[in-house]
């Protein structure tokens, strides 16, 4: 069974059913037969939503195949920050477990093992805290300034 | 979920923040944008307009964009250590961390500070950390609690109330590494299994401890285990027996170095296991299997009584426990799980040349009809050659792939036997994969490869390992012990083979 998806610039996609359940979301509504027309998913633009199409294709197709899919995965992933947030959106409006936890286990990955101060350069973070603040969260967690 | 509801409405996507997160974060988020505006005001910096989306990311803070639940599912993924990093980069973070719904505490090998130096001064320091992070945790849900440090019965009531805090907040992963010093089963941390009510129990569906005692009830509550791992614990035969009556989940299980377990009966109604190991239990004598599901089974350790009944799906079974094939009853037991396709086991006397010698030749063993694994592990200090392999190899007839892993510490190695010279009677019709690891290239395995060689008359690959491999009850490990120099020669020796290998073969040297 085919359903249809739009995307928030208005492109249609049309998706086996059994790929598209894997959106949590979409589950939801196919489930309570709301998806009888097109689906749209103002959220999500054509480029992200191709992206996590394909992520949802492939996690049907290589099901039994555990490290051809973690190859995939990894492949996947290696995006740029832009596309990166795009997906992290996405996935988290769409509610696909597996690919969120991909995408915040890539950014996570960014930040470890790095100073404050160097994750704060990587991601632009602005420190918005006073002196006095900053003494006050270190003193806090003096476990975690251990080094 | 706020997000379905957006779509049946069609409504535009509103700040995600998740209900039961409280109200602290919302108004986080509102000092947030108003910082935004204050900063968008400040002069100097480019008055770059901070939408959601569509900006280029590369040069602005896109990811304190994300909402509060995403936020918390990357620092989640982050040791606590970096967690608590995260919470000085700015105020939106400042308190992420605390809804964190993984909680990992490894004390194990970063010890707190330099100026503790007595561990009782580090313990107190370890338990006071998680007791605080605890106290300030926000979030009404953990998925995972994890605590690795030495710890024993003297630090109960903190541990007590940690298992409390987890299991009000519904976790569902629960791992205890109390470990554990010198093999020492004194003073030992006791689980409180009685403290757990049925509702409360039945969101854990992984445990894992390490280093406790577990009395009655052992685990009866915890009716939605799926994996459960023991390791360095003393439980009676009662409470794991229980085990597997009450947990009807239960697909996994491992115990290593149990005490007071003396006879083991893996038996329930529909039970659900495909994986058991039970390793190193010092007391165990018997071990009763009715499990229907069960695929693997790992035993290591003294030669026991093993019952297995009702083991259809049975399809590897590692077992090391000494003189296994020389043992007629455990060897056969063995042999009539029919389902048996894959085999491990530890090979020590059955061919040593002593004084059974000419018994252990006319040895037949049973045959494992549906064998296309066989793995063998070979530990022995003195090798006296293969007086029982070639009825052995006779034994499976079906077999596709044999390993055989060398104990490293052989010394003394003359090659005597006879048997391996002549050309082998039996072919193994279906032998298509062969491992040596622990090659060392002397007279014994040279002979041993050419014999196999010659005997697999549909070799697709042989594979040779300069380095050990050996089981641990804690899994397989790796060893390497030579420098490159002997590695190199242990190499060159075993590419002699090459000119032995048929064609269709390949000869794979690590």
């Amino acid at each position: 069974m085919a359903l249809e998806l739009k995307s928030s610039d208005n492109k249609i996609f049309e998706v086996e059913e059994l790929v598209a359940v894997q959106s949590e979301t979409i589950k939801s509504l196919v489930e309570d037969g709301c998806a009888d027309n097109v689906i749209p998913l103002p959220n999500v633009d054509s480029k992200t939503l191709e992206l996590v199409l394909d992520w949802c294709k492939n996690h049907v197709d290589m099901k039994l195949d555990e490290e051809k899919l973690k190859e995939y995965e990894d492949k996947f992933i290696e995006v740029d920050q832009a596309v990166l947030y795009d997906l992290l959106l996405a996935a988290n409006y769409l509610n696909i477990k597996d690919l969120l936890n991909r995408a915040c286990q890539k950014v996570a990955d960014m930040l470890k093992g790095k100073t404050p101060e160097q994750i704060r350069e990587t991601l632009n973070i602005v420190n918005d805290f006073s002196p006095e603040e900053e003494e006050e969260i270190r003193k806090e967690n003096l476990w975690a300034f251990e080094e | 979920m706020s997000a379905v509801e957006d779509m049946k409405n069609n409504k535009k996507r509103s700040g995600n923040f998740a209900r039961d997160r409280g109200c602290t974060l919302n108004m986080l988020s509102l000092t947030k944008l108003s910082l935004n505006l204050m900063q968008n005001k400040r002069v100097g910096i480019s008055r770059k307009k901070r939408k959601c989306q569509r900006q280029d990311p590369s040069s602005k803070d896109w990811i304190s964009d994300l909402t509060d639940e995403i936020l918390i599912d990357i620092v989640s993924l982050l040791p606590m250590k970096e967690a608590l990093n995260i919470s000085i980069l700015s105020k939106r973070w400042r308190h992420i961390w605390r809804s964190t719904v993984i909680l990992k505490f490894d004390g194990s090998n970063k010890l707190p500070s330099s100026i503790w130096n007595k561990k009782s001064l580090q313990r107190l320091a370890f338990v006071t950390w998680v007791d605080r992070v605890l106290d300030s945790h926000y979030g009404s849900v953990v998925t995972e609690f994890s605590v690795c440090y030495a710890l024993n019965k003297r630090a109960a009531c903190h541990i007590n109330q940690w298992i409390s805090f987890a299991v009000g907040k519904k976790v569902q992963r629960l791992e205890l590494k109390l470990e554990y010093k010198n093999s020492s089963f004194s003073g030992l941390y006791t689980f409180p299994s009685s403290k757990f009510k049925a509702e409360e129990a039945s969101s854990i569906k992984h445990l894992a401890l390490n280093a406790c005692r577990v009395y009655s009830p052992g685990f009866d509550s915890f009716r939605s285990l799926i994996t459960l791992s023991l390791d360095h614990v003393v439980l009676t035969d009662i409470v794991f027996n229980n085990i597997f009556l009450n947990c009807s989940h239960l697909e996994h299980v491992s115990v290593v170095e149990a005490r007071e377990l003396v006879n083991a009966r893996v038996v329930g109604p529909n039970l659900p296991l495909k994986h058991l190991k039970l390793c190193i239990c010092d007391q165990l004598e018997s071990i009763e299997i009715c499990a229907m599901n069960l695929v693997i089974f790992i035993y290591k350790g003294k030669p026991i009584n093993l019952f297995l009944r009702n083991v259809p799906m049975l399809r590897e079974i590692q077992f090391f426990a000494s003189d296994v094939m020389i043992n007629d009853t455990i060897a056969s037991t063995l042999s009539q799980v029919v389902s048996l396709e894959t085999l491990a086991l530890f090979c020590e006397n059955v061919w040593n040349e002593t004084k059974e010698h000419l018994e252990i030749k006319s040895r037949v063993f049973p045959t494992f009809f549906k064998l296309k694994v066989l793995v063998l592990t070979v530990r022995t200090f003195s090798w006296s050659g293969y007086i029982g392999f070639p009825s052995l190899l006779r034994a499976c007839p079906l077999l596709q792939r044999l390993g055989m892993h060398f104990d490293f510490r052989r010394m003394d190695l003359e090659f005597r036997s006879d048997e391996m010279r002549t050309s082998p009677e039996s072919r193994c019709q279906f032998l298509k994969e062969v491992e040596l690891s622990g090659f060392l290239g002397q007279k014994f395995d040279m002979e041993l490869a050419v014999y196999l060689i010659k005997a697999a008359v549909v070799l697709q690959r042989m594979t040779i390992r300069s380095y050990c491999r050996y089981f641990t009850s804690r899994g397989w490990r790796d060893c390497q012990i030579w420098e490159p120099e002997e590695i190199e020669m242990i190499r060159e020796r075993a590419a002699q083979l090459h000119k032995e290998m048929p064609p269709t073969a390949k000869l794979v040297i690590l």
